[in-house]
């Protein structure tokens, strides 16, 4: 095992986990939350829930791995969102969002954006799910 | 025994480090419930997004799918960038849907917009629109977000006799009314041409009235808004410039208008390319068979101008530039930030139909080829039958 430092983080399910604080400061959420937080082992709360966490944490690795090329990445974010169903996608964008990774917070909502471009509001909203709760004003074409 | 895992950091696999309660790592992902509602996206991750669409109409549909986007997209609206250009088609008998078509993906796009029913209108590079009634009222109104803002009387200007209908006033009597930068901005100024082109004013939005401009010696072709001044070129082969506040700063000439044919008809453009006053003549020739007139653009000749020597020179290439123009304030576009359009080339619509305007020849509109001299056509749908009605160029934009 490493002589890293480790962090405990909670989610808001109420799971715990460890992290190696160098990877959970990808976070500025997380990275304000310790610098006032006095380490008595007390796990730190993150508004985020454990099945997101999970792969917020598969994201951060693959990105933390030294040598791995720009190809093998891209590779790995292509194979990594298609993998997610919308519902997953839009609990990780909110999760980004809320932990502050730039990175994977562009990364997210270009998958949105793919998705939208190019799609009339109906398709938009036959692919998320949403309700059409508009007044006709503009159209979209 | 916990269960072996894919997940590792570290290199140590999750159960080694996981000291406290038993996780429950592997989830059926078939089984989980599509609790996502992605109308209640926080506000900004949807202006996040939004920013992020290249073309307007992608924006358009954007805001068209859920009250709480169109919010989003329309809060966030000053931190969307410009898209590329589109010609708004002219009214069509009394359809409140105008046909707005975007020459660089070939795709016409209808938008439902009462607030230009029976009025004349001017584009501008800045996403708004200068609308004039019948009644004599004038607004400047973004067809993306539909805001307005209704500007002074410009029949009441202090130079104006005026004896017209109000009919007359937006059909013939004000030839161009232009703003240099959109109302959200502090150099917004509106700049009008009127009273057979013979007469300017400006005015800025909250003014109760127009300032006329002076000095005016004969018939102004065109006029455009740049850094603070007004810069007007007029039939005479002469370049005016003023400041925001009215005060009449010099005249410099512009000589390749006096060696123009007599069988030509000619008139001038100004526009601003990087920073840089440029005229551009468009040549025309009458290809009547009736009574009425038929102008029908041969070709454009562009010059720059060199404001300190106060000289012009011939441009034969605009390079990765191109420029547009046509019932609006005339702009440029730089084809290297959006590859999607043409370069080198001016897009020019109808300025002249107005009263003449014949259905069989529709409007004189097109895309100029600097480098060889070739027009091609633009799309004609729709041919009005309103002689106040002519087709625009705006650069449509939510700010």
């Amino acid at each position: 095992m490493s002589s890293e430092k480790l962090l405990t983080l909670k989610t808001r399910d109420g799971e715990e986990f460890v992290l190696e604080e160098a990877m959970a400061f990808r976070s500025l959420t997380i990275k304000n939350a310790t610098s006032n937080y006095t380490i008595n082992n007390t796990p730190l709360p993150i508004n985020v829930e454990i099945n997101t966490m999970i792969k917020v944490i598969e994201y951060w690795k693959k990105h933390s791995e030294r040598g791995i090329s720009e190809d093998e990445l891209m590779n790995f974010d292509k194979k990594f969102f298609k993998l997610l169903h919308n519902s997953e996608l839009f609990d990780l964008v909110v999760a980004v969002d809320y932990l502050a990774d730039k990175g994977l917070s562009n990364a997210a909502c270009e998958q949105v954006l793919d998705k939208i471009t190019g799609k009339t509001p109906q398709e938009i909203r036959d692919i998320f799910n949403i309700n059409n709760d508009c007044t006709p004003t503009s159209l979209g074409g | 025994m916990l269960p072996t895992c894919s997940y590792s950091v570290n290199n140590c696999c999750f159960s080694e480090i996981f000291r406290a309660k038993p996780c429950r790592l592997f989830r059926q992902f078939s089984t989980i419930m599509s609790t996502a509602d992605w109308s209640k996206l926080p506000m900004e991750l949807v202006g996040l997004i939004a920013s992020r669409l290249h073309f307007a109409e992608d924006c358009l549909r954007f805001g068209a799918v859920c009250k709480s986007w169109r919010i989003g997209i329309l809060q966030n609206g000053n931190s969307l960038c410009s898209f590329l250009p589109w010609l708004m088609l002219p009214q069509w008998k009394n359809e409140s849907l105008r046909t707005c078509y975007s020459p660089s993906n070939c795709k016409s796009y209808d938008i439902c917009l009462p607030d230009v029913l029976d009025k004349r209108c001017w584009g501008s590079s800045h996403g708004w629109l200068v609308t004039l009634g019948a009644n004599f009222e004038m607004h400047l109104l973004n067809p993306l977000s539909r805001a307005q803002i209704s500007l002074p009387p410009l029949h009441k200007c202090p130079n104006l006799n005026l004896v017209c209908t109000g009919k007359s006033f937006r059909d013939s009597f004000v030839y161009k009314v232009i703003l240099s930068a959109s109302p959200c901005s502090a150099d917004c100024v509106i700049f009008a041409i009127y009273s057979d082109n013979w007469k300017m004013a400006f005015a800025k939005p909250g003014d109760v009235s127009w300032t006329p401009l002076s000095c005016i010696r004969g018939h102004v072709d065109d006029a455009i808004c740049h850094d603070g001044r007004f810069y007007a070129i007029d039939t005479f082969g002469e370049v005016l410039i003023w400041d925001f506040s009215g005060s009449f700063l010099k005249k410099i000439a512009f000589t390749p208008s006096r060696d123009m044919d007599n069988l030509v008809y000619v008139t001038t453009y100004l526009a601003e390319i990087e920073g840089q006053i440029h005229a551009i003549m468009r040549l025309l020739f009458d290809t009547r068979i009736t009574d009425a007139p038929c102008l029908s653009t041969w070709c454009f000749k562009i010059y720059k101008l060199d404001i300190c020597n106060e000289m012009w020179e011939e441009v034969k290439s605009l390079g990765d530039w191109s420029i547009f123009v046509g019932s609006n304030h005339s702009f440029s576009i730089s084809c290297s930030v959006y590859p999607e359009c043409e370069s080198n080339c001016i897009y020019f619509t109808d300025d002249f139909s107005g009263a003449y305007y014949d259905a069989m020849h529709g409007y004189d509109m097109g895309i100029y080829n600097v480098q060889n001299g070739r027009v091609k056509p633009l799309l004609q749908e729709n041919k009005s039958d309103f002689a106040f009605s002519l087709p625009l160029w705006i650069i449509p934009s939510l700010s």
